[in-house]
């Protein structure tokens, strides 16, 4: 260490971290106190017999009962988190797809673009809240958005392709997936959004020269715009994990929030630790795999 | 691929064939459809006496069109001892205080963490799992903090909490790492601070993720309720008095209808102002090196 780095007492970098903790420091208190903090707790719960008395609550230590409790006791419970995985990996997926294609389509220039995108953020707006029990109990939209085949007539195209010959199982999967669409179209407001941030942030100047340079549309997209946003299609990815996996309809959701519902504390933490446990392991690992083959400008 | 460049379309006008231009309007008015049609129902509804609601099958427009749903919704809040008007300044003073602070916490949260390659290992599991907890799941230990730090029955339970969200932080600093270091660095090197670096530099080049930022925690506060924290009906917030009045069940759906298009307009409006907004910055401030 030289003198100029002692008489200042702090060397450059350390000078940056500090800087860099003052920037961050209101955010860490807040995370602390009202994430960290609680989920200490509810971890803490997994582990006790807890009981709400007048005047505070009471924790017993009960050792690893609860966890036996929910992954032994009730064995439905394993194959309901595995049926969970497997179905959130496939809209995943979809969603990623169809969001990325709206979002491209959404950026181009059009008469009455606003308003078309507009349209296109109404699912956020709806699908959160107190709003989503209103339209729960329509009557219409709910047949519509629990049984899609009211509005596809999907049990018709069903009868007509298997008169057609065609195979049951595989007519099965057909109309699952037109079923499927409105769900898929409705998750992905968040994501076409996002989608439409990243699009606008590619430097024009990029186009310009891979069009001077002749390049065609399609090589421009996938050499130019592909490799520019992919830290969004990244960012997306997960949030599109975590969002679905978390989606209020999701059966160990469901489950978790109905044994909180019944004071059943400690079994609704135990369940919903383990199954967050096995989301974030497919989170970092994605993050980590998808992330070398990420464009960074810094680089 | 249909994708059209701007700068091409300024040169030669009608690069896409038209037959393109109808795939694509084709597209995406079908999906339009999707997500517009169970709205435009929804809405309609709270047009229609309550004997057109349940009609079978479902009838799409309305027949009889009537605002007496609107001066029902308006004679049950005028009933209740909390003027209407209380409840809709409750939640804009809520949700504005919280979406500005919010945006300035996750931003300068995001600065360093991008900017400065200050690596806190864990930081970013941490904003996974903090992602993951949904609030229902934290409820009763946050209760408990809430009651220790005296929160309850007043605004605080409203706007504490969403401050440190972490999705705020999470779209920040996936946005700001695409800034060029060589920004940073030459606005250091002309004797800019932190501070003025921060305000001047960083934000007005990711305005359009933090306009796109302002529109969820809007959204996300706008739509809570007060879930047990707040019990004095005064300080409750639009959310509640229409879940309120939702309890009616099935024989109030209209007019439950009619208080719940309040609750989406002012969303709607702050979105279209701010996709706006993100497309003029676009046009004049690209990232030029």
């Amino acid at each position: 260490m030289n003198k100029r780095q002692k008489r200042r007492g702090l060397s450059y970098a350390g000078r940056r971290t500090v800087n860099g903790l003052v920037f961050l420091s209101p955010w860490l208190i807040g995370v602390t106190a009202f994430f960290v903090y609680p989920f200490i707790s509810t971890f803490l719960y997994m582990f006790h017999d807890v009981t709400l008395e007048p005047g505070g609550m009471k924790m017993e230590f009960t050792g690893l009962k609860n966890l036996q409790e929910v992954f032994i006791n009730s064995p439905t419970n394993v194959r309901m988190i595995t049926e969970a995985l497997a179905s959130s990996f496939g809209t995943v997926i979809l969603i990623m797809l169809f969001s990325i294609f709206a979002a491209v389509l959404l950026n181009q220039k059009f008469h009455g673009r606003a308003v078309v995108r507009a349209i296109f953020a109404l699912p956020i707006i709806v699908s959160s809240g107190i709003l989503l029990s209103v339209f729960k109990e329509d009557l219409f939209v709910r047949s519509i958005q629990s049984d899609p085949s009211t509005i596809f007539q999907s049990t018709a195209l069903q009868d007509m392709l298997q008169s057609f010959g065609l195979d049951v199982t595989l007519v099965q999967s057909i109309s699952d997936m037109i079923n499927r669409i409105m769900d898929i179209v409705w998750q992905s407001g968040v994501q076409i959004l996002l989608f439409l941030a990243a699009l606008q942030s590619v430097p024009r100047v990029l186009y310009e020269v891979s069009s001077a340079e002749g390049a065609t549309t399609w090589q421009t997209f996938w050499k130019v715009t592909i490799p520019l946003i992919s830290p969004y299609i990244l960012l997306n990815g997960l949030y599109s994990i975590i969002d679905s996996f978390t989606f209020y309809d999701n059966p160990v959701m469901k489950e978790v929030m109905n044994q909180f519902n019944d004071m059943n504390y400690e079994v609704s933490s135990a369940l919903s630790m383990v199954y967050f446990a096995i989301v974030l392991v497919i989170t970092l690992a994605a993050a980590g795999l998808a992330s070398r083959h990420v464009y960074s400008a810094e680089k | 691929m249909v994708r059209r460049k701007v700068f091409r379309r300024r040169i030669r006008r009608g690069n896409r064939s038209a037959a393109g231009n109808v795939c694509i309007f084709i597209f995406l008015f079908l999906l339009g459809a999707f997500m517009l049609l169970p709205l435009v129902y929804s809405c309609l509804n709270a047009f229609k006496p309550l004997e057109e609601v349940y009609i079978y099958p479902p009838r799409f427009f309305v027949r009889n069109p009537t605002l007496e749903n609107f001066s029902v919704f308006f004679k049950l809040a005028s009933g209740l001892h909390v003027p209407f008007i209380r409840y809709l300044f409750n939640s804009l003073f809520v949700t504005i205080l919280t979406t500005v602070v919010h945006i300035v916490l996750s931003s300068m949260a995001a600065y360093p963490l991008a900017k400065y390659r200050l690596r806190l290992s864990g930081l970013f599991s941490l904003v996974v799992v903090s992602m993951l907890f949904t609030s229902a799941v934290l409820w009763l230990p946050n209760y408990i903090l809430m009651a220790k730090m005296h929160f309850l029955n007043t605004y605080l339970p409203y706007i504490v909490p969403n401050l440190a969200a972490p999705i705020g932080l999470f779209l920040m600093k996936q946005f700001m790492e695409q800034i060029p270091f060589a920004l940073v660095e030459s606005a250091t090197i002309d004797g800019a601070g932190h501070w003025t670096i921060f305000w001047r530099i960083v934000m007005p080049q990711v305005k359009p993720a933090w306009m796109t930022l302002a529109v969820f925690s809007f959204l996300s506060v706008w739509n809570q309720a007060s879930s047990g924290f707040v019990y004095d009906e005064r300080l409750k917030l639009l959310g509640d008095l229409i879940a309120n009045i939702n309890a009616g069940g099935f024989s109030r759906l209209n007019i439950s209808m009619a208080g719940t298009l309040f609750m989406i307009v002012p969303p709607i409006l702050l979105f279209l102002f701010t996709q706006n907004r993100v497309l003029e910055t676009m046009a004049y401030a690209g990232i030029k090196e």
